[in-house]
């Protein structure tokens, strides 16, 4: 990672996954599925909840595809709260706001685990801060700012951010631009005074200098992405087997 | 499959067992979508005439599971016919595509009667040549008294359309047109004639069968089936082989809408669909397919909910059993009748291409259910054909899914 010796500006915005905070080789299928585990196994043995893992990770991509569809064709500047995916997914599997708050924390537990700091950023993000640069985490995400900070917390507990903005609480993207004009006006000052840090080309980069900014674009290994597309197929595969031999239980199961 | 065995079901079995867990699987991802849409500018409308069944399976489902409903639900009386004369002036590049589809080899006098519902329109000879863009764009500027009157009976409509749309959307900017599929004409047509509102479409099944462009696709999505063609290894797509079977279940026993009258005393004005006692006609008055369907959902409760993707995936392997694989008792049990060609005509195509085709493999062409046809046609062999034609099918799939990949690594 090429970053440069001062910042040359008043605020560095940082994007956080894969910026701040690293995914590791996991794909977003294997993510949900080693949560639909997880909490699988805690709505059974805290609530004694029978729930197939399958059923759990089929309402997660469910309600997450409906979720930003209906989204991009009624606010497409704004973003799901990750609240109302919880509520949604415990309806759909027929639980309880206590086993709704089990569905969120397993979420939370694993995002925590497959989460590593960006210790490089993270060091130079400190220097920086000492040096007076103020420092702001700026996401495109449906976790609310107190979540990111959980993450933060948990993976870099003595990380320089000293604000975060998420497009959940604001209801406005990095992608459409939306988030930097929040950025802007709460934060005071010049588009020419934030350097905005991230992965994403169009989030990241486009759109921070569409609205201004300067950015700096720090990319995962190409090796990662191949390994996580790999990841994904062989989590849709696993599911598949796993969803059909649940069914021949069922089917074989005596009435 | 070991439960229950839909080869011995009759039609509201079949509908229970079968077509039951996938529209309940429907309504569940239509309330998902529902949950999240944002703001208060969303109203759905569910069109006639397949909408308004989903409609009475959606809110008995919401019902049953006692999920919320979050925007208000209205009928739309519509039908590409009534789209077309939204944008009918002058015509939008999706009405000359639909009108080009649909009316091949037929005469602009016969596409102009259908339009305007009147064979009365007296108009000049170049009207009666078969229909060809530019020259109906052309005709359509002529000042003759038969085109004046077109044009004059094609406003008048529209205008009663705008107000029962109006009526329904009780101000709400955005219409959510919920509808069983395919390719969505009404979608993209009004989004072209009404571009002051916003439309989107949300299907049980979306398909590119026309091979048209579909620049409202963007807002189009098939909540159950997303594919332009069957694919053997997509147990989902097997609805795409037959069809009729989704839109007869769903389609209620009432006319096409091809028009409207002016309300008495200020009311909104009524389609010709909603002739009195239009209402109980949408639940069916005899057991069949749909009375199975709302039987199915009927049974839900919340405490049940999480099991609907489940039975949904069970159901869909018995639908690609039944449709793709059927034996003689799945043929009588999924005849169907014959279907409405529309677009403001009356004629009917029959589900199986009756003897006066000139050969066996003709008729199997031209039935709306070739898989039942062969098993009509050739009770022995049958089997044998249907192996094959799953074979031409999934080479067909698998070609058109080499050239998708080809033109994203492009």
């Amino acid at each position: 990672m090429l970053l440069p010796k001062t910042a040359a500006a008043r605020i560095i915005s940082c994007d956080v996954f894969d910026t701040l905070l690293y995914r590791d080789h996991r794909s977003e299928r294997q993510r949900f599925n080693d949560i639909a585990v997880l909490a699988a196994q805690r709505l059974a043995a805290e609530r004694g909840i029978v729930r197939h893992p399958g059923a759990i990770y089929d309402a997660r991509l469910d309600v997450q595809k409906q979720a930003y569809r209906a989204l991009d064709l009624s606010c497409p500047t704004g973003d799901v709260r990750f609240a109302d995916m919880i509520d949604a997914m415990a309806r759909i599997l027929s639980l309880d706001a206590q086993a709704a708050e089990i569905l969120h924390h397993a979420e939370i537990a694993i995002e925590i685990a497959q989460l590593t700091a960006n210790t490089v950023l993270l060091d130079w993000l400190r220097a920086q801060a000492r040096s007076g640069c103020r420092i702001i985490a700026v996401s495109d995400t449906y976790h609310r700012g107190e979540t990111i900070a959980q993450l933060l917390a948990a993976r870099a507990p003595d990380h320089p951010v000293a604000q975060i903005y998420a497009s959940a609480d604001h209801n406005a993207t990095k992608r459409t631009g939306a988030l930097f004009e929040v950025v802007l006006r709460q934060e005071g000052v010049a588009a020419a005074d934030i350097l905005h840090i991230g992965d994403d080309t169009k989030a990241d980069v486009t759109m921070a200098q569409a609205a201004g900014l300067r950015s700096l674009q720090v990319l995962r290994p190409k090796h990662l992405v191949f390994r996580r597309r790999a990841d994904a197929l062989q989590a849709r595969a696993l599911h598949g087997f796993r969803i059909r031999a649940a069914h021949t239980q069922r089917a074989g199961a005596p009435a | 499959m070991s439960v229950p065995d839909v080869d011995r079901l009759d039609a509201e079995t079949f509908g229970r067992v079968v077509l039951g867990p996938i529209l309940a699987e429907f309504c569940l991802r239509l309330w998902l979508f529902e949950r999240f849409l944002q703001g208060d500018e969303a109203v759905l409308l569910f069109c006639a005439r397949g909408g308004l069944r989903l409609r009475l399976a959606y809110e008995r489902f919401l019902d049953r599971t006692a999920l919320p409903q979050r925007v208000p639900h209205a009928d739309l009386m519509v039908s590409r016919l009534v789209a077309a004369r939204t944008a009918f002036d002058p015509p939008s590049p999706g009405v000359l595509s639909e009108l080009e589809r649909e009316f091949s080899g037929q005469s602009m006098a016969e596409i102009a009667a259908a339009l305007a519902q009147r064979d009365d329109l007296d108009l000049p000879p170049p009207w009666h040549a078969p229909f060809e863009t530019e020259t109906f764009i052309a005709l359509l500027a002529g000042d003759e008294p038969g085109v004046v009157a077109l044009h004059r009976a094609v406003a008048e409509q529209d205008g009663l359309f705008r107000a029962h749309l109006a009526a329904c959307t009780g101000g709400r900017r955005h219409g959510v047109l919920v509808d069983t599929g395919l390719y969505g004409s009404t979608v993209r047509i009004l989004q072209e004639g009404i571009p002051d509102r916003q439309w989107s479409g949300l299907q049980f099944a979306r398909c590119n069968y026309k091979g048209l462009p579909t620049p409202h696709f963007a807002r189009t999505f098939g909540l159950s089936v997303e594919s332009d063609a069957y694919k053997p290894w997509e147990v989902r797509t097997s609805a795409l082989r037959f069809w009729q079977l989704i839109e007869s279940c769903l389609e209620p026993d009432l006319a096409s809408v091809r028009t409207f009258t002016a309300g008495a005393d200020g009311a909104a004005p009524r389609a010709n669909l909603q002739v009195p006692g239009w209402e109980s006609r949408v639940a069916p008055e005899q057991p069949g397919l749909f009375s199975g369907v709302l039987a199915a959902i009927d049974s839900l409760t919340p405490e049940s909910l999480h099991r609907v993707p489940q039975d949904a995936a069970r159901a869909w392997q018995q639908l690609k059993d039944a449709v793709v694989w059927p034996d003689a008792q799945a043929v009588a049990t999924l005849s169907l009748g014959h279907r409405s060609r529309d677009f403001g005509r009356t004629e009917l195509r029959a589900q199986f291409a009756g003897p006066g085709a000139a050969s066996p493999l003709k008729q199997i062409r031209e039935s709306l259910w070739r898989e039942g046809a062969v098993i009509r046609t050739f009770p022995r062999g049958g089997r044998l054909a249907l192996s094959l034609i799953e074979l031409i099918y999934a080479g067909r799939a698998l070609r058109s899914e080499m050239r998708a990949l080809h033109r994203r690594e492009r």
